[in-house]
């Protein structure tokens, strides 16, 4: 509703620089996160993830009301994660402001009424902890009713708990039930210490619970007070109101970041997945996925399709004055010695005589060693502002090369003319005697063996323009066509049920002199890529879409909302039963995502895999 | 990036080979005199295609890795020397083969018994044979230091030898003379007669060489496509066998025996005719086949003496194998690019490309190849689920191969009757997708894939 204040208090938590409290921050984050799930949360990355994610510190702490609400996944990772720093801020607010303490603690019904969804919860918590946990002692055994504000010695008890996790009791797993007493117990104490510390309270300030209510019409969910931390990676903004996706709601509503509210009624994280998956626009499916990701620490945000375009148009943008500075140094190569001058010194240009004198236009022709419509464009687009004629020609007979060889004992290049370089380059005449005594310019000199060799090579080899056939050629092609005729009449050895015959075979004897050339004649098929035609099949939608753009998890600290830049994947989703998709859906979507890698990812039961198809070229393996 | 990443192909570590060159047809390039053109002959049978000439066999394998040895695992090796004995008798310069004695006596008791079954009496069995395996003297094939004794020596050993051999008896088994001779089977008696006449191989009468001939050469199962007039000639084959260190004169058997014992290890070549042959042929895919007849003109496959040409090929391959179009297509397009596709049956794909060829690379890819239409649509050959693909996907992973999916992209505008010719692969779009596991926990963050 006031987005300054959201983001003034956002701002407070990350730039919260109590020295004491970041001790405390660190603390948990080494000595907890690993004991975990052994998952890879690199505890000293600031602003790490959303408030599902990560054992980070500060940033988390002012936004993240942990609410209680979700008794699993809330509750375990609130150890890990910061809730300690909460309370120390808290504390600290106390301490400066002297206000009335304001807190909730809330007990909730442990899974009992909440399905499946917080089944997939379960397994992720349950399955790594089981057996870890000592049950917490609890030093003040203050019992308060869920969502009661605490008093002053009740809140003390909950501060001074101990923050530590509970050591293992024993060992993380046990194999095969051998059906022993011993078994048993160990087991149900496992089972207990679980269920112990799942059982954890925690206490928030119940300021920091944002509250948010569901607008199933437009499906949406629209927060009533001022966004905390996650705002920097979800929700959106629109007409003057903070709003979150249905997925990203019921994400942090089971972070316990929210509290949800239909129709004037808090929901319970149950009703929530009930109403908020049953929109059009997000699945069951595509939410597992969502959370899965998100609770890695990706930013994950809808599919923006436009984005593509206009991102693929930007590259297009961005790629034109790249391709013409690298292409436009060919046309000062021949002064290079001017040109590679020219940075230090600008001195002004006094070529008496201009021997670089083009015969046609003046066009500067970026692309003088290479050829084909690339060139043309570019040139159009020239600084000099030569445009119009598109054929790149050079009379080299207008064109004087210096002759830098041995034999000429003195090279004088002249400036070239201004025309012919770009407008911010300047040329100027250099003399290059003393480079050139830099080259080896001296004659090749033969061993005993290497002349041996030649002249046996010599005794085979005819000289080409001596064949009187040869003489009469006038051009590369007659020439060519020669050897063809010749081949043509060496071929009649060939036997004739291969080549007397409509097909023949790609090669012909004697046209192989190298593996290249043969790869080359028999090389009759085309490849493609699978963004080619892409934009032919956007029309007849239907099938797999992309759902989410995701960005790595260490792009948090720097992802920006209205920038948020180029994902690092894009997702598709959808279910392990379904079929995979075709080549047509496959080009489709590759061409949606532009050049974005596209990600399948397959819900199985809560379980999850991704796969990538992804475009291949395989190279030609000329190394023979 | 969209792009899959191209991964250098991984060497193999030991390489027993060199590479000679990528192709089997004459590259101006190639060292040495300019060597002709030549074009491989191959036959049809039974909807294989087979090469039998030993010439062709060693080109086509050798240069490009094409087929399979049919009696070998890939390279055809049957017939030439086992590599361990190989490599233990490196320094002996010959072309015949070097096999262990247990061969040897295994191919004798297969003579024996096949002229038994022919209505020999035992007596003639044994004479036979004995003529036609008595040791020969190799020329230049042994080094000088143990030939000539060693030569000697069986000659003299045969006149002993050859008395029992007759009789057909298992006296001999114990003797020096077959150190590492088989159990006392009566057929491997056979092994001793080393030859009672040191006369040349010529006075062995006609009729049995008429009797051993035209049987030996024989593989069993297709004895039918032995044309007469391409009879190759005797094999000679260098056995090795053990032998005792001096003679075996009946007076010193006694200690010769101790001395035997002693001297196990002191092993000879003895040159003899391979009396039961057992020919291997190269087998080539139909793809391998097709490929060498249409894009490089060098093979021709003949059917009942008759070539073929390559508009009959392409159609007498497809009624063989219906997706032959498909596969070959596939199989041109990674040819053309300088790879090694071999089939992909061990890791349930169509194909695996190898970098130069099988012994120098492990194969990069493993390759599922399929056709559809401009739609991108089609009829496929191997409908996938995603459970399908995800284990094949593992296979792959788990051999270090990376799973690619080959489309054939076939122009709406061709027909059937465009089909019919293989000049159609020229409208034919190949699209490549590499298909990989995403894993999102190692995905999070750059530093992290360290």
């Amino acid at each position: 509703m006031v987005p300054p204040s959201g983001q003034c208090r956002a701002a407070h938590g990350e730039g919260g620089g109590d020295p004491s409290l970041e001790e405390v921050l660190l603390d948990w984050g080494g000595a907890s996160a690993p004991a975990w799930a052994g998952q890879r949360l690199p505890p000293s990355k600031p602003g790490f993830g959303t408030p599902g994610m990560g054992p980070k510190g500060g940033p988390g702490r002012s936004s993240e009301p942990l609410g209680t609400a979700v008794v699993y996944k809330a509750r375990i990772r609130s150890r890990y994660r910061g809730t300690s720093v909460k309370a120390g801020a808290r504390t600290r607010e106390n301490q400066e402001g002297g206000k009335p303490v304001e807190e909730s603690r809330r007990h909730l019904p442990a899974l009992g009424p909440l399905g499946v969804p917080v089944g997939g919860a379960h397994e992720e918590g349950a399955g790594a902890d089981c057996g870890q946990m000592e049950p917490e002692p609890e030093p003040a055994a203050v019992e308060v009713p869920p969502g009661r504000v605490l008093s002053a010695p009740e809140l003390f008890a909950a501060r001074s708990r101990s923050q530590k996790l509970p050591q293992r009791s024993h060992g993380p797993k046990d194999f095969l039930p051998d059906g022993s007493e011993a078994q048993a117990l160990r087991l149900r104490q496992c089972r207990e210490e679980l269920w112990q510390l799942l059982a954890e309270e925690r206490v928030e300030r119940l300021g920091s619970l944002v509250a948010a209510e569901w607008r199933p019409e437009e499906d949406f969910v629209e927060l009533k007070s001022p966004a905390g931390k996650f705002w920097q990676t979800m929700g959106f903004s629109e007409q003057g109101h903070q709003r979150l996706h249905p997925e990203e709601a019921l994400y942090l509503l089971e972070c316990g970041s929210i509290q949800l509210f239909h129709q004037d009624l808090p929901l319970s994280i149950q009703e929530a997945y009930q109403l908020l998956l049953t929109g059009d626009t997000v699945t069951f499916l595509q939410y597992q996925v969502f959370s899965h990701l998100k609770r890695l620490g990706y930013v994950v945000r809808r599919f923006q399709p436009r984005s593509v375009n206009k991102k693929a148009k930007a590259l297009e943008d961005s790629l034109l004055p790249i391709s013409l500075a690298a292409s436009s140094p060919p046309a000062s190569v021949q002064n290079s010695q001017c040109s590679m001058e020219k940075a230090q010194e600008s001195k002004p240009m006094k070529g008496p005589g201009v021997p670089f004198q083009l015969l046609g236009s003046l066009e500067p022709c970026p692309g003088l060693a290479r050829e084909g419509q690339g060139c043309g464009e570019e040139s159009g687009k020239a600084e000099n502002g030569v445009k119009g004629a598109r054929k790149p020609r050079w009379n080299f007979e207008q064109i004087s090369f210096p002759n830098m060889a041995s034999d000429s004992p003195r090279i004088l290049l002249p400036a070239p003319a201004p025309e012919l370089l770009p407008a911010n380059v300047a040329g100027r005449e250099t003399d290059a005697e003393s480079w050139c005594q830099k080259l080896n310019q001296r004659k090749e000199k033969l061993s005993q063996r290497e002349r041996e060799q030649q002249a046996v090579a010599q005794q085979f080899r005819e000289d080409v323009n001596a064949d009187p056939e040869v003489q009469r050629c006038s051009g590369w092609r007659e020439y060519k066509e020669l050897l063809q005729r010749r081949h043509l009449q060496k071929s009649q050895s060939c036997p004739s049920h291969l080549w007397g015959q409509p097909v023949t075979p790609l090669l012909s004897p004697g046209q192989a002199d190298s593996p290249a050339t043969v790869l080359q004649h028999i090389s009759v098929l085309q490849t493609t890529h699978l963004a080619d035609g892409g934009a032919r099949l956007l029309e007849k939608p239907g099938g797999l879409d992309i759902s989410f753009d995701v960005y790595q998890a260490d792009a948090v600290a720097t992802f920006r909302k209205n920038s948020p830049g180029k994902p690092y994947a894009r997702m598709c989703i959808s279910g392990f039963d379904e079929p995979v998709p075709d080549l047509c859906s496959l080009k489709r979507l590759t061409f949606q995502s532009g050049d974005v890698p596209l990600i399948f990812a397959l819900v199985d039961h809560g379980d999850i895999s991704f796969y990538s198809f992804r475009d291949f070229t395989l190279p030609k393996d000329l190394e023979h | 990036m969209a792009e899959a990443v191209f991964h250098a192909p991984k060497r193999k570590r030991r390489v027993y080979e060199s590479y000679e060159s990528p192709l089997p047809i004459p590259l101006g390039q190639d060292p040495g005199p300019q060597k002709e053109f030549r074009v491989f002959r191959a036959e049809m049978i039974d909807n294989h295609v087979l090469v039998r000439s030993p010439a062709d066999m060693e080109q086509l394998y050798g240069k490009g890795y094409f087929g399979k040895g049919t009696l070998s695992r890939s390279r055809p090796s049957f017939s030439v020397s086992d590599p361990k004995l190989a490599a233990e008798w490196k320094d002996v310069k010959t072309n015949m083969p070097i096999i262990p004695s247990e061969k040897y006596q295994h191919r004798l008791s297969w003579a024996a018994d096949l002229l038994r079954r022919q209505g020999q009496d035992e007596n003639t069995v044994c004479r036979v044979l004995e003529e036609y395996t008595r040791p020969l003297e190799h020329l230049g094939g042994e080094s000088s230091a143990e030939g000539r004794p060693q030569a000697g020596l069986m000659a003299e050993t045969g006149g002993l030898l050859g008395i029992d051999g007759a009789s057909g008896t298992m006296k001999e088994t114990g003797k020096p003379g077959l150190g590492s001779g088989p159990g006392p089977l009566a057929a491997a008696s056979f092994g001793e007669c080393t030859g009672e006449d040191p006369a040349p191989a010529s006075r062995v009468s006609s009729c049995v060489l008429d009797a051993l001939s035209p049987q030996c050469g024989l593989l069993p199962l297709d004895s039918s496509l032995h044309a007469r007039e391409r009879e190759p000639g005797p094999e000679f084959v260098l056995v090795e066998e053990g032998a005792s260190g001096g003679s075996e004169r009946e007076d010193t058997q006694a200690v010769e025996e101790v001395k035997s014992i002693k001297l196990v290890q002191r092993k000879r070549l003895i040159c003899r005719r391979n009396p039961y042959r057992i020919f291997e042929y190269l087998q080539l895919s139909l793809e391998e086949a097709f490929f060498l007849v249409y894009a490089l003109g060098c093979l021709s496959v003949y059917y009942e003496k008759e070539p073929l040409t390559i508009v009959k090929l392409w159609q007498a391959f497809t009624a063989i194998q219906p997706t032959f179009r498909t596969t070959y297509g596939a199989y041109h397009y990674f040819r053309s690019k300088g790879w090694v596709p071999k089939t992909g049956l061990k890791y349930g794909t169509d194909l695996l490309l190898y970098r130069k060829g099988p012994p120098f690379y492990h194969a990069s890819y493993s390759v599922i190849v399929e056709l559809v239409d401009e739609r991108f649509t089609g009829p496929l050959r191997r409908p996938f689920t995603w459970k399908s693909l995800a284990t094949l996907s593992r296979v792959s992973g788990n051999v270090s191969k990376e799973l690619m999916l080959c489309y054939l992209i076939k122009p709406s505008t061709m027909t059937d009757e465009d089909m019919k010719s293989p000049e159609c692969l020229r409208r034919i779009k190949v699209q490549e997708v590499i298909l990989s596991r995403w894993v999102s926990s190692r995905e999070r963050s750059d530093q992290d894939e360290l």
